[in-house]
């Protein structure tokens, strides 16, 4: 019955607040730092990754109300680390803005301490979701773009052993299992080998 | 008599269900607070009086909201004493906060919670269940079952033993919930029987917990595999107030709080006169007597250092020093407004009293939202798992 914990301990993790000092937001302040977390506040801008006076942050609450893009050393879809909207105005303009910075969570303003941890804890899932998504597209739009060179080994493959191409297929993905590669990498090995073209090499698939 | 014309009076509203379905607990809490309310407006060292306004929701989650925003706007208060279910609790912290007034909550809770607008004096997660299975896992062993009444405090109390175990290696055998005040327990028992757990928790609270109890006495007594002795039912807030309802099917069986009555030290039996004095010496008085009583003493104390009832004088002076109270003398955690408590392990004992088997050394600081909570620590304190009780899960 064992579960996987998805609720993160926030003991040691470093935050950046991007917003101008206001008493609206020091009880968030204030809890963060109960949370377990350090806190440095930055306004009108956050540092740049690499200045290395500046420590690494965790995670981000940015201001909603006065937040612009020229604040954040990144751009929306490069977002290094969850965020979560500190919201008082709730004009359409405001919150087409913070989903355009895709923060995971968001906080009404004036922040009291409730609410915090949850908006942690959900902005940190939607980032690590988010993360992973993006790792799965990738790879698949990598594989996609191998395409041609499977078509091509499996033509190879059908007419050197005279099978149809299910059975070519068939044959290719036990080689690459063998391999514990995917498909399309064993084709592109078996390409930039040069195995495809002369038909003097060593058999692509055995039977 | 402390009181003269001249001295203030600070009017205190108390919300104590002390009808409707926990009303055993409210009892005791709000006979505690009488005790000392008694004791406060007759001793002159406290120039002012305090007026209770007692009110009695009757456990109405909506009757909390309506009574905390009247003793507020109406009767004044800037304090409010009391709300025993996390439930509750949630229904007025918007008018406390909304009317920066300051709520007292005298109850153990399942903690991840922190308003400024609250001083929280009851034990969290890490001064009871946290030492519950640090006294527990090494002398019973590491495969737990888990039941609860289906409400959060049950979920969230039993998520963190789950925690506990799986920091240890241990197993979870199996996960059980009834509807507050349902003695459908047969089937947990029968389930009980079948998984054989080194220990269950018991998170049920009320009859379905009184049945749970029963059920398993009777079970213990068809075979012996099944003693308190052997395979005991440990619960995070079972006090003396519920003892009376168990009768012997409780004896043997363990439970932790941050106070029993059979302290032995001279201010508690100093305090247990007194309080016999107040409520007859046949009663025995629970944590939540002592929590009740303490709660309102820590109220008083910074008044008198204060020299005024408003909240951020009140907050700033509660801060500065501890209280003395029955559990001995106790200091609220400026950084989260939680109690610094000593978490004591009790086993049931004949005549409703328990006999304390465990305490901790020191104080330990409240730690709400288990931030210091370390696996690799607890997997060391419980110790090396026996060869006869355990199967690793991983």
């Amino acid at each position: 019955m064992k579960r996987t914990n998805r609720i993160p301990n926030f003991r040691g993790w470093h935050v950046w607040v991007l917003h101008r000092p206001s008493a609206a937001i020091d009880p968030l302040l204030r809890h963060l730092e109960r949370l377990g977390m350090t806190v440095d506040r930055y306004w009108p801008e956050l540092p740049r990754g690499d200045d290395a006076n500046v420590k690494a942050a965790d995670i981000l609450f940015f201001d909603a109300d006065m937040g612009m893009d020229e604040q954040f050393p990144w751009t929306p879809d490069q977002t290094p680390m969850p965020s979560v909207a500190l919201i008082g105005s709730e004009a359409p303009g405001r919150l087409e803005w913070v989903l355009s910075r895709q923060s995971g969570a968001h906080l009404q303003k004036p922040v009291s301490t409730a609410g915090v941890f949850s908006a942690a804890v959900l902005a940190v899932h939607a980032f690590e979701q988010q993360q992973k998504l993006r790792a799965e597209i990738c790879e698949l739009r990598r594989r996609l773009k191998l395409r041609p060179v499977v078509a091509k080994v499996l033509m190879t493959v059908m007419l050197s052993h005279n099978i149809d191409e299910h059975g070519a297929l068939k044959a290719i993905r036990a080689e690459a299992m063998k391999k514990q590669q995917t498909i399309e990498d064993y084709c592109a090995a078996i390409v930039a080998s040069g195995r495809t073209g002369s038909g003097d090499g060593a058999p692509i698939v055995t039977n | 008599m402390g009181e003269t014309h001249s001295n203030p009076v600070y009017r205190v509203g108390f919300l104590y269900s002390v009808t409707g379905p926990y009303r055993t607990i409210a009892q005791d809490l709000y006979d505690g607070a009488r005790m000392a309310l008694d004791e406060v407006n007759n001793d002159s060292a406290f120039a002012f009086r305090l007026v209770p306004e007692f009110r009695d929701p009757a456990g109405v989650p909506e009757r909390y909201t309506e009574f905390c925003d009247s003793l507020i706007r109406r009767d004044g208060c800037k304090h409010i004493i009391g709300t025993i279910t996390s439930l509750a609790r949630k229904e007025v912290l918007p008018t406390v906060e909304k009317f920066d007034a300051l709520l007292w909550y005298p109850c153990p809770y399942e903690g991840f919670e922190c308003s400024e607008n609250v001083i929280y004096t009851g034990a969290n997660p890490n001064q009871h269940i946290l030492p519950l299975f640090e006294h527990v896992v090494p002398k019973f062993g590491r495969r737990v079952y888990l039941t609860g009444s289906n409400y959060i405090w049950g979920w969230e109390t039993n998520r963190i033993g789950r925690e506990l175990i799986q920091a240890c290696n241990g197993e979870v055998l199996g996960e059980k919930y009834l509807p507050i005040d349902s003695a459908d327990v047969d089937h947990i028992i029968e389930d009980i029987k079948a998984k054989k757990p080194d220990f269950i928790l018991n998170n049920l609270i009320g009859n379905s917990s009184y049945a749970l109890f029963r059920a398993y006495q009777k079970l213990g007594q068809e075979d012996p595999e099944f003693a308190a002795a052997k395979r005991p039912i440990v619960s995070c807030n079972l006090t003396e107030c519920e003892l009376g309802q168990l009768g012997e099917a409780g004896i043997g069986h363990l439970s932790t709080a941050i106070y029993f009555a059979n302290q032995t030290d001279a201010e508690n039996t100093e305090w247990l006169a007194r309080f016999h004095e107040f409520a007859g010496a046949d009663r025995i008085p629970s944590a939540f007597v002592a929590q009740g009583y303490a709660t309102v003493k820590m109220l008083a104390q910074s008044i008198r250092r204060a020299g005024n009832d408003d909240v951020p004088a009140v907050r700033h002076h509660l801060m500065r020093k501890p209280v003395q109270t029955p559990f001995g003398m106790v200091q609220i955690d400026a950084t989260n407004n939680h109690a610094a408590l000593t978490p004591l392990i009790g086993e049931i004992g004949e005549a409703g009293w328990f006999k304390i088997v465990s305490r901790a050394d020191h104080a330990v600081v409240p730690d709400p939202y288990l931030v210091h909570f370390d696996a690799d620590d607890f997997r060391r304190k419980v110790g090396k798992p026996g060869a006869g009780n355990l199967r690793v899960v991983s």
